[in-house]
């Protein structure tokens, strides 16, 4: 298998001739969490739909598990495999919390009892009780349980943590971590909360108008990324053209403002360069990153 | 589980179906049926619910059970639906099996009712009250799966409401052609009853069958082709 669980490169997807998905190229290594962000309508749903085989690309290709999901029995192998939480986190109202694990274990000839012993339990599911009984969380918590005791070596989650209070919101994040370290689970998760997303991924995308803007380790993007604070003597005359790496540049009077994605010392050196200027360097978080990028873009 | 999910959409929507020609009959045999001709109109009666039956059964969770609009509300998600490893294909097949299993339950419960508790019906031939069965299911096998066609497209409400005006506008249609009896769809319970003609209605179950394929083979692409 390959080291990538999933692969997408080049994918389109456009619904009344308006593009959601726009050549959006996306790797997700084997064994990271994965976090992937963008702001509603960014193509996050539009991207876990097409990859859970409900709908169809216009052009570029998938493939999970090494496999082209070329057609629906391939889609329908690979879901073998995978734990999905649906943005809706519906369920159906006219079952038990015992009758929908009931109903969803004989499709999962890898279905682990253990995980679903441990996590009714850890998350205090009734089992018992009728689904539209159960609050949000408690649902958002059984739909977890039913994705992760698939036994699916992938966890494709939407939203998984909307609408969860935040002693929830911990526990959920802190369990995937846990299965994901422990079953060396991939999980693919999207997000609009950058907090959880720095909490948790390993490995972030940030996705806008349907296209990676950014993508890698989220440990590496720190190390990469830096803010570089300019102040010159005087306004420049003219406008500097800054070297490869300043990917945003605001200048307002006499400062200069750029988020710099490489060749920091570079970018340092040409500022300092100019006389009269100093330079100052900031580490750059993940909210930084977005907004930078989805501001723009 | 498919078979168990199907059956926990429609039991309510079953009993409903059946209810209503069940109350009908308690009525009509409070009020007396006494002779053979009561009987025969009786059974009739009663075989005009066999049209409506399946429009009303075929909707009921056709649309979650293959996967198509409803995202929430009473038949749940269909993405969750959508997340098994189950081609849309046997989702479709096992939710339609148990709806015309349903419709058949209910044609015949309804007229073995009728045969079991007024004694002027058992007047009638046992044997043309089976073939009124087995014509009545047929027959309207065809107005199952319009329906079913229908719910892999529209909602619950339009889907009943679209297959009672198809079936309307196909019966106006055929009324004013000339088609034998027994060729036609809609008189398995009037003149080409077996009650009547002692036979079944061979053409006219022919056509509806032939019908019913058609109508299941694009449902199914229907179901491949769309989106959710």
């Amino acid at each position: 298998m390959s080291d990538l669980v999933i692969e997408t490169s080049g994918l389109r997807k456009s619904f009344r001739g308006q593009a959601a998905l726009n050549g959006l190229d996306l790797r997700v290594p084997a064994g990271s969490i994965f976090g992937f962000l963008g702001r509603n309508g960014a193509g996050k749903t539009t991207t876990i739909k097409l990859l859970m085989g409900m709908l169809r690309a216009d052009g570029g290709s998938i493939n999970i598990f090494g496999t082209p999901i070329i057609n629906e029995a391939a889609a329908t192998k690979v879901r073998e495999s995978i734990g999905f939480v649906a943005e809706d986190k519906e369920l159906y109202p006219y079952m038990t919390v015992e009758q929908i694990i009931r109903f969803t274990r004989p499709f999962f000839p890898g279905w682990r009892s253990d995980l679903e012993q441990r996590y009714l339990e850890a998350f205090e599911l009734p089992p018992g009780r009728k689904i539209p009984d159960l609050s949000k969380g408690m649902r958002s918590k059984l739909m977890l349980l039913l994705a992760i005791a698939r036994g699916a070596k992938l966890l494709i989650l939407d939203e998984p943590t909307d609408g969860l209070d935040p002693a929830a919101l911990e526990e959920v994040l802190r369990e995937l971590v846990t299965v994901s370290a422990a079953e060396g689970i991939t999980i693919f998760f999207s997000s609009h909360q950058l907090a959880e997303v720095e909490q948790i991924a390993d490995h972030v995308a940030i996705v806008d108008h349907g296209k990676v803007v950014v993508g890698d380790a989220l440990d590496d993007l720190k190390a990469r990324y830096r803010r570089l604070h300019i102040v010159f003597e005087n306004a420049p005359g003219a406008p500097v053209n800054w070297g490869d790496g300043a990917e945003r540049v605001r200048q307002e009077g006499r400062s200069v403002s750029i988020l710099a994605s490489r060749n920091v010392e570079e970018l340092i050196g040409q500022a300092r360069a100019i006389p009269g200027a100093s330079v100052e360097q900031f580490p750059v978080g993940l909210k930084e990153i977005f907004m930078e990028h989805v501001r723009v873009n | 589980m498919l078979w168990m999910k199907a059956w926990l959409e429609t039991r309510w929507r079953l009993l409903y179906v059946l209810g209503l020609p069940l109350a009908g009959l308690a009525l009509r045999w409070t009020a007396g049926v006494h002779s053979a001709e009561d009987a025969r109109k009786l059974v009739a009666w009663l075989s005009f619910f066999a049209i409506f039956s399946p429009i009303y059964l075929a909707g009921a969770g056709i649309r979650t059970q293959s996967g198509l609009q409803a995202t929430k509300g009473i038949h749940g998600s269909m993405y969750y639906t959508l997340s098994m490893p189950v081609s849309r294909l046997r989702l479709l097949s096992i939710r339609t099996a148990c709806g015309f299993l349903e419709t058949a339950a209910v044609d015949a419960i309804v007229l073995s009712s009728a045969w079991l508790c007024i004694p002027a019906v058992r007047m009638l031939a046992a044997v043309d009250l089976l073939q009124l069965i087995l014509a009545a299911i047929v027959c309207t096998a065809c107005f199952f799966f319009l329906s079913v066609l229908l719910a892999t497209f529209l909602t619950e409400s339009w889907q009943i409401w679209g297959s009672l005006l198809v079936v309307a506008l196909i019966w106006q249609a055929i009324s004013h052609a000339s088609i034998p009896a027994s060729a036609n769809v809609f008189q398995f319970a009037a003149d080409a009853s077996p009650l009547v003609t002692h036979t079944l209605p061979w053409p006219a179950m022919t056509i509806s069958v032939a019908a019913s394929i058609i109508l299941f083979l694009v449902s199914w692409r229907v179901v491949q082709v769309r989106e959710y």
